[in-house]
C-alpha cells in the first residue's frame, strides 16, 4: 500500500502550480533598472545619462514613474538610443521632469497562466490569443514503475510549458521564467522522495504569424510504500 | 461633480448582492463586473424550475447572454439542455407569447434565437429546434402578411402583422431569419436571401421616406421613432452576413446622421418637436416620452458606427459627448428626467418609479459616455441580443472598484472624460484593451492589449490585420484556377473556432464554432498545378487563399463536404496592403 496522495499526483501538482509565482520579483533573468530623469524629456521621451546599455536594449520593457506628475503610471518603451541616452515610450499624461524617478521592468504584474491536464483537441495557440493567457502548464499522465515489494513506486510526471510572444516579453523568456518556477515548485512538492526534473524536449513551432514555444520536463521521484 | 463620481453614486445606490431575478440587471451587471457564472447558473436554474413558457424564455435569455459574455460552464450547460427540452414548441419555433388562449412565436418577445445554436452545438432536441424548418415557417408568415410579422403560430396558421412598423415587425422578422441563417449558413442560405432581397428591399421601398430616414410605419405613420437606435445594429449584422456588402446601405448611414447627428441636440431623435430632450425621445412628432433603454441603444450604435461616419458627423458626435455641457451631464439633468439626484437612480421613462434595473441601464450608458472617439474609436461587435437590447459582449467591462476598463478598439486616439480632467490615449493597433486608471480617473496608469478582435463576429467594418485592397488581386488568383484540373472550391463554409469557459475536468477551454460563408480557394495537394504561382507550395494536405481573416484552428468545409483545419495563416501583402491570407490546411479524416 502507498499513501493516498499517489493516486492524486496530478491534482496535487496542479494545486501547487496554480500558486506559481511568475512576477518580476522572482525573475532570475532580468534585473531591470532604476534611475532618475535628466532634463530634456517629454511625455513621450525620457533622457537619463545613466542609461548606458546597448542600442535598443530596453525596447519592449516598461517604464514606471515613482515620483513627479506621472507617479504610478507605466508605459511601454518603444525605442532606446544609447548614443543619446534617450528612451521613447508611449505617452505619459505629463512631460517627464528633471529628477523624476523611474524603474524599468520587463513584466510588472503576475503572468496570466493556466494549469490544465493533457492537451486540448484544438489549436493550442488560440488559448493564448483568445483567452489572454500568457502561459500554460500542461500536466500529462504520470507513468508509474513498481519498485521491489514494500518499497513503493517510481513515478514520472511529464509537464509541458507552452508560451507565445507577448508585448514586452518573448515566448522564450517566458518559458525560461516558467521553467525556473517549475523547478522551485517541484522541489517544494511535499510528497515522496527528493524530486528531480529532466528536460526531454524544447521546441519552437512556427505557425506563420505566431510562434508556439514549448518545453517538456519530466518530474521524477519515488513514492514510498506505507 | 465628475462623471466617475456620478457613476460611483449610482453603483452604490444599487443592491448588487441580490439579482432579484431580474435578467436585465444581471445582463448589465455582468458588464459592470457585478455578476458572473454562479449568478447566471442560479438564475437559469430558478427559471427552469418554474417551468412556465415565460420562464423558459427568461432562462434562454440568461443562458445566451452568459455565453456572449464568455461565461460558460458545465452547470450552465445542464440548464441550457433543460431549457431546450422544456420549452413549448409550435412546430419548430418556440412559444414565447400567449393571447386569447393561443400561443405564438412573437418577433419581439423572443430573446431566444440563440437557442437554435445551442441545440445544434449540444445536439439536444434538434428535431424541435430545427433552424431549417424554423426559417421556412417564419418566411411563410412574412409571405402571407406581405411584410414582417409581429407573431405567428405555424400550427394554427395564425399570423399577426400588427402595424407594420419598420423595426418592431420588419427588422425583427429580418433579424430572426438572419439568426437562423447563421446557425446553418449552408442549408439555410435562402433565409439570408429572403431577409436581404425581400424584407430589406421592402423596408427601403415602403419605410424609407426617400430623403433622409426610415419612417415609423412607412406612409401610414411617418416620422422618427425611437427604435432607430436599434435598427442599424440589425442591418449592420445583415450587411456583415452578406459579406460586408448591402444594397441601399447608404440609406442607413443617412438615417443615422439625420436622426442623431446633423442637428446636434436638435436632431429629431433627441427632440420632441422643437423641445430638446437630451436623450432618446419616443416619437419626434407625436409622443413625448424619454426612453432610457433607447438612449443606451443609441450610444452603443453611435459608437459602433463612428468609424464609418464622415468627418462632420464624427465631430457632431464628439461634440454631443464632450461639448460645453456633456452628454452625461444632460442625461442626469432635469430636462432628460430619467435620473433622480436624491436616490442616484434611473428610471425607464420620464415618469414613474426609479428602479435598480434601469439604474443598471443608466450606468452602462454613463460608461459609454465617458469614451470620446477621436482618430480611434470603439470596435463594437454588432449583435442585437433581443428586442431593444443591443448587447455588449465580453470585450466590455467597467470595473469601478479596480478602476479597470476593457474595450474593443479601432486603432487611434481616444479620449476618456471620467475624471475632473480628460486623458487621451493613442492605441497603436486594433484589438481588445484593458486600461487601469488612477484614483481620480485622470491618468491611465497602465494599458494592456489583451486580445485580438474576433473576425467571425459582425462589425460595421470587417476586421482585418492589414488595410484591405479591392479584391482584384484575389480575383486574379481565383481566375488562374478556372479551367484547370481539380478546380478549387470558392464558396466555403468557415467554422470559426471560439473558446468558451474552462472544462470542468481538464481545465482547457471548451471549443465551439461559429459558421459563416466565405470566399476561399482551396487547392488540395493532388490538384497542384501550374496555376499556383512560384513560391506557393502545398506543404500539408491543401493550401487555402482567402481575403477573410481566419485563425489557426478554424475549419473550412468545401463544396464537396471535405473538412479542412487551418494550421497556419500567413498574410500575403505588399507593404501594409493585404492581398489575401494564405493558409496551410490539414484534411480531417471524417467528412461531416
Amino acid at each position: 500500500m502507498v499513501d493516498d496522495a499517489r493516486y492524486n499526483t496530478k491534482v496535487y501538482l496542479k494545486a501547487y502550480l496554480n500558486n506559481a509565482n511568475l512576477t518580476e520579483d522572482n525573475d532570475i533573468y532580468y534585473s531591470g533598472a532604476a534611475g532618475t530623469a535628466d532634463a530634456g524629456g517629454s511625455n513621450t521621451t525620457t533622457i537619463d545619462t545613466e542609461r548606458t546599455e546597448a542600442m535598443d536594449y530596453w525596447n519592449g520593457y516598461y517604464i514606471k514613474y515613482g515620483s513627479g506628475p506621472n507617479a504610478g503610471c507605466e508605459r511601454l518603451i518603444t525605442d532606446f538610443d544609447s548614443a543619446i541616452d534617450k528612451l521613447w515610450h508611449d505617452a505619459f499624461p505629463y512631460a517627464v521632469a528633471t529628477g523624476d524617478t523611474y524603474v524599468i521592468s520587463k513584466i510588472s504584474t503576475q503572468v496570466s497562466f493556466i494549469v490544465a491536464y493533457g492537451n486540448p483537441d484544438y489549436a493550442l495557440e488560440r488559448v493564448f490569443i483568445d483567452k489572454v493567457v500568457d502561459l500554460a502548464f500542461s500536466i500529462g499522465t504520470p507513468d508509474t514503475e513498481g519498485l521491489p515489494v514494500g518499497i513503493g513506486y517510481l513515478e514520472k510526471v511529464p509537464i509541458t510549458i507552452w508560451t507565445i510572444d507577448k508585448t514586452g516579453i518573448t515566448g522564450t523568456e517566458l518559458r525560461w521564467k516558467a521553467e525556473a518556477e517549475l523547478r522551485r515548485v517541484c522541489e517544494a512538492y511535499p510528497l515522496g522522495s527528493l524530486r528531480d526534473t529532466e528536460k526531454i524536449s524544447d521546441n519552437e513551432k512556427n505557425l506563420g504569424s505566431t510562434i508556439l514555444y514549448s518545453v517538456t520536463h519530466v518530474m521524477r521521484y519515488k513514492r514510498y510504500a506505507i | 461633480m465628475t462623471l466617475i463620481s456620478t457613476i460611483a453614486d449610482s453603483i452604490a445606490a444599487v443592491t448588487w448582492t441580490t439579482a432579484d431575478h431580474d435578467y436585465y440587471k444581471i445582463l448589465w451587471g455582468c458588464v459592470l463586473n457585478k455578476y458572473g457564472l454562479a449568478d447566471c447558473v442560479a438564475e437559469a436554474k430558478y427559471r427552469n424550475d418554474l417551468a412556465t413558457y415565460t420562464d423558459y424564455v427568461a432562462a434562454g435569455f440568461i443562458e445566451a447572454q452568459a455565453q456572449m459574455r464568455g461565461i460558460y460552464g458545465s452547470a450552465l450547460t445542464v440548464e441550457i439542455r433543460r431549457t431546450l427540452v422544456g420549452m413549448t414548441m409550435l412546430y419548430h419555433v418556440p412559444k414565447n407569447y400567449e393571447t386569447g388562449g393561443v400561443g405564438y412565436f412573437h418577433a419581439y418577445r423572443y430573446g431566444i434565437q440563440n437557442l437554435y445554436g445551442f441545440a445544434k452545438t449540444l445536439n439536444c432536441n434538434v428535431a424541435s429546434w430545427d433552424s431549417g424548418f424554423a426559417w421556412q415557417e417564419a418566411k411563410q408568415a412574412c409571405v402571407d402578411l406581405g411584410h414582417g410579422f409581429a407573431r405567428f403560430n405555424p400550427v394554427t396558421g395564425t399570423e399577426e402583422g400588427a402595424s407594420n412598423r419598420f423595426y418592431d415587425e420588419n427588422a425583427e422578422s429580418l433579424h430572426f431569419l438572419l439568426r437562423l441563417y447563421l446557425v446553418d449558413p449552408v442549408n439555410n442560405a435562402e433565409a439570408l436571401t429572403y431577409a436581404r432581397d425581400t424584407l430589406w428591399t421592402y423596408l427601403n421601398s415602403y419605410h424609407w421616406n426617400g430623403t433622409d430616414h426610415y419612417d415609423y410605419q412607412g406612409p401610414a405613420w411617418t416620422g422618427y421613432e425611437c427604435e432607430g437606435s436599434f435598427f442599424p445594429i440589425i442591418i449592420g449584422e445583415l450587411r456583415a452576413a452578406n459579406g460586408y456588402s448591402l444594397t441601399d446601405w447608404d440609406h442607413l448611414l443617412i438615417d443615422i446622421k439625420a436622426r442623431f447627428l446633423n442637428g446636434g441636440w436638435d436632431s429629431p431623435q433627441w427632440t420632441f418637436g422643437v423641445t430638446r430632450c437630451y436623450c432618446v425621445n419616443h416619437h419626434h412628432d407625436s409622443t413625448h416620452q424619454h426612453r432610457n433603454a433607447g438612449t443606451l441603444g443609441a450610444w452603443i450604435m453611435l459608437h459602433a458606427y463612428y468609424q464609418l461616419l464622415d468627418a462632420a458627423s464624427q465631430t457632431a458626435m464628439t461634440t454631443l459627448l464632450d461639448g460645453a455641457t456633456k452628454a452625461w451631464e444632460y442625461l442626469i439633468g432635469a430636462t432628460a428626467a430619467l435620473y433622480d439626484g436624491a436616490s442616484k437612480m434611473f428610471r425607464a421613462v420620464n415618469s414613474g418609479a426609479y428602479s435598480e434595473q434601469h439604474t443598471a441601464y443608466g450606468l452602462v450608458t454613463l460608461f459609454l459616455m465617458g469614451i470620446v472617439p477621436q482618430t480611434g474609436s470603439l470596435y463594437i461587435p454588432l449583435k442585437e441580443f433581443m428586442y431593444e437590447v443591443a448587447c455588449l459582449n465580453d470585450y466590455f467591462l467597467f470595473d469601478y472598484t479596480n478602476r479597470k476598463v476593457r474595450i474593443p478598439v479601432k486603432a487611434g486616439s481616444i479620449k476618456f472624460i471620467y475624471g475632473a480632467s480628460s486623458v487621451t490615449y493613442t492605441f497603436l493597433s486594433d484589438g481588445v484593451y484593458e486600461l487601469n486608471f488612477n484614483a481620480a480617473w485622470t491618468f491611465i496608469d497602465k494599458v494592456k492589449k489583451v486580445g485580438n478582435l474576433d473576425s467571425s463576429l459582425a462589425y460595421v467594418e470587417e476586421v482585418t490585420e492589414y488595410p484591405k485592397t479591392d479584391d482584384s488581386q484575389f480575383k486574379s488568383l481565383v481566375s488562374r484556377f478556372h479551367g484547370t484540373r481539380g478546380r478549387p472550391s470558392l464558396s466555403v463554409t468557415r467554422h470559426a473556432l471560439y473558446l468558451e469557459g474552462p472544462d470542468a475536468v481538464t481545465d482547457w477551454y471548451i471549443k465551439a464554432y461559429r459558421e459563416s460563408m466565405i470566399d476561399a480557394v482551396i487547392v488540395p495537394k493532388t490538384s497542384q498545378n501550374l496555376a499556383l504561382n512560384a513560391g506557393y507550395f502545398v506543404s500539408l494536405d491543401a493550401l487555402g487563399f482567402t481575403q477573410t481573416l481566419c485563425r489557426t484552428g478554424d475549419l473550412l468545409v468545401d463544396g464537396a463536404g471535405r473538412r479542412w483545419e487551418i494550421k497556419t495563416v500567413v498574410p500575403a501583402t505588399i507593404g501594409d496592403t493585404l492581398y489575401f491570407y494564405q493558409c496551410d490546411l490539414k484534411e480531417l479524416p471524417l467528412n461531416g
